[in-house]
């Protein structure tokens, strides 16, 4: 669900200027994670119950009824993260370097310590001898907890979510 | 490349590095494999009624599958025979037949020429040659029980005699449906290596490379074992990458089964939580009672007690009828291979069958897997190095002359023998030295 539907258009409160701010600097604190290979600091980001989902078809519906790129609640995501970390993730050496660039940044406020946020993404990323370049539209539903805004879902639309990937190893 | 050049490439137990890397040699294999043996196009449920039609590949071709309204089917190559444009742009849909873009040469779902403007400027109505025949049809096609496969060969051996001890894999994934039918669902996950696209069909019955490739991903659910014991996608993700973790003697327990033409097909390794075979939770129980409804139970213990895991169909399909899953290698380069998947609705079935199917995949075949990856990884690096000028030859001879025999032409190893890639090698030499 975007923010258009949720939120901007929805009859939510307006976004407060420093509540923006707020949400921006969180997912810059994200990118800024994944860019430094602080994967395992990067899943604490999300909420025990969160779920990070990247569709394989445009538009997907449900990661129920259809094959996604990744579909992984937190438990999943501790795991991918444990195994980068492992000499024997022969996909991850030496490891790739990414540059994830945010913009177009849309929040929400849903009521309730619920927000949600939309960017554009642009993800570069340097492997083994090769620089590709990822664009996708993220959307966010967060909430705030005791240790501050947590990741509730991350969903992640690649533009060229249904075409050939080769090896998809650092989070968008 | 002549029929003795390309003989010279093998000898006992290696075969020559030209056969990942010569674009002469990958050139000579679309004519001499790909365009002589059976390929996987799509399955009848995705073009269920008539008019619908679908884009597949067959080789470097692409071909669009349409269902007639006989409800027969055709594969056409997608080339307008005027001035060869591509015709058909959309993946999939539904139509009463197909016009080029550029002047509006129509055509039948059948492929006949329906319909040119400015006929009369034709001597006799008609383009002269090919053209006048509409566009181009791939020889044969057939489907096997729902899987629809093509030849552009018009002679050799019909469907059933190319699939042959392998047909029991699409047997068994359609028997598992408590109304009999299958129906491809949820998409598809589309990888790509820069790997020659032999490395995929020769690593997916390879038992030996699992705990060395996929070593991170073991530990790593190693570490988090506990959650194997979970609901849903966590669970089963898990109970997958653990499984990965079986010692060499525990691989070499499993049968490795080859059969002409290339084929061959896994004992599974499965055998913990909602992966295994025998389950015994609630929803597996539900399922079996549908299934032991509709074949007996008798019937319904045989079809479920097929335990195998990759099922191929030499040179591009993979089958796996227990996750209800295939995927399909689809050349583009001597370095370069797509990998599509695929999975399918059992009807009849309760939705968590399907389910597990696509968790099977999500976990499996993406991309993005936390196993795939490594293993295209790999494919790439193998690419890489036999570049190198060091040596001509890779070796393919673990556990050589140690087969047995079997029932038509068939050949049975333990696990860890390189048996699967001497016969995927043996049918490639066949089919090259083919006149």
């Amino acid at each position: 669900m975007n923010v258009r539907e949720q939120g901007m258009g929805g009859g939510q409160a307006v976004l407060a200027p420093e509540m923006h701010c707020e949400l921006r600097d969180f997912v810059y604190l994200e990118a800024r994670l994944l860019d430094e290979g602080r994967f395992e600091d990067w899943v604490e980001l999300f909420h025990e119950d969160g779920v990070y989902w990247v569709p394989a078809s445009p538009g997907q519906a449900s990661p129920e009824t259809a094959l996604s790129l990744f579909h992984e609640a937190r438990p999943l995501l501790a795991l991918r993260a444990r195994r980068l970390a492992h000499p024997q993730t022969h996909v991850n050496t030496p490891p790739a370097r990414t540059h994830h660039h945010l913009s177009n940044i849309e929040g929400a406020d849903l009521g309730g310590g619920a927000y949600a946020l939309r960017c554009m993404l642009l993800m570069v990323e340097w492997r083994n001898g090769t620089q590709r370049l990822f664009s996708a539209c993220c959307n966010y539903q967060l909430r705030r907890s005791l240790a501050g805004l947590r990741i509730l879902s991350k969903r992640v639309d690649l533009l060229d979510c249904d075409a050939p990937q080769r090896a998809l190893v650092i989070p968008f | 490349m002549s029929a003795p050049a390309v003989s010279a490439l093998m000898r006992p137990g290696v075969v020559h590095r030209a056969l990942y890397l010569d674009p002469d040699l990958f050139s000579l294999e679309q004519e001499k494999i790909f365009h002589r043996a059976w390929i996987y196009l799509c399955h009848e449920s995705e073009i269920a009624r008539p008019g619908d039609y679908m884009l597949s590949q067959l080789g470097l071709d692409e071909v669009i599958v349409a269902r007639q309204a006989d409800g027969g089917i055709s594969a056409l190559h997608n080339r307008c025979p005027h001035r060869g444009a591509r015709v058909v742009a959309q993946a999939h849909g539904s139509a009463r037949g197909f016009t080029c873009p550029y002047h509006a040469w129509s055509f039948g779902l059948g492929g006949a020429l329906d319909g040119v403007p400015l006929r009369e400027g034709y001597a006799g109505g008609a383009p002269c040659g090919e053209a006048g025949t509409g566009m181009a049809r791939v020889a044969r096609v057939a489907s096997y029980r729902g899987f629809v496969f093509g030849c552009a060969a018009p002679r050799g051996p019909d469907l059933p005699e190319f699939l042959g001890g392998l047909a029991s894999a699409l047997d068994n994934m359609v028997d598992r449906a408590p109304d009999g039918a299958l129906e491809q669902a949820g998409g598809r996950l589309s990888m790509e290596y820069r790997g020659n696209w032999k490395m995929f069909m020769e690593n997916a019955v390879d038992l030996v490379h699992p705990q060395f490739v996929h070593g991170g991903s073991v530990a790593a659910a190693r570490d988090t074992r506990g959650q194997a014991a979970a609901e849903g996608a966590v669970g089963q993700a898990t109970q997958m990458l653990l499984a990965n973790g079986l010692r060499l003697s525990e691989w070499d327990k499993l049968g490795l089964h080859a059969f002409p033409h290339g084929h061959v097909y896994m004992d599974s390794f499965y055998r913990d939580g909602v992966i295994a075979s025998q389950r015994d939770d609630e929803a597996f129980e539900r399922y079996r009672r549908l299934l032991a409804r509709s074949r007996g139970e008798q019937r319904a213990r045989e079809i479920l007690a097929v335990d195998r895991f990759n099922n191929l169909v030499w040179p591009t399909l993979s089958v796996n009828s227990r996750f209800q899953t295939i995927r399909v290698v689809q050349p583009l380069a001597a370095d370069r291979t797509v990998v599509r998947s695929y999975c399918f609705r059992l009807a009849g079935a309760p939705p968590e069958m399907f389910e597990l199917s696509l968790r099977f995949l999500n976990t499996a075949s993406s991309p993005a897997s936390l196993v795939a990856s490594d293993d295209l990884e790999i494919f790439e690096r193998c690419q890489q190095g036999l570049r190198d000028s060091a040596s001509d030859w890779i070796d393919i001879s673990r556990a050589m002359g140690g087969d047995t025999p079997g029932e038509a032409g068939s050949f049975s190893a333990a696990g860890t023998s390189e048996l699967p890639i001497r016969n995927q090698m043996r049918a490639w030499r066949a089919y090259m030295e083919a006149a």
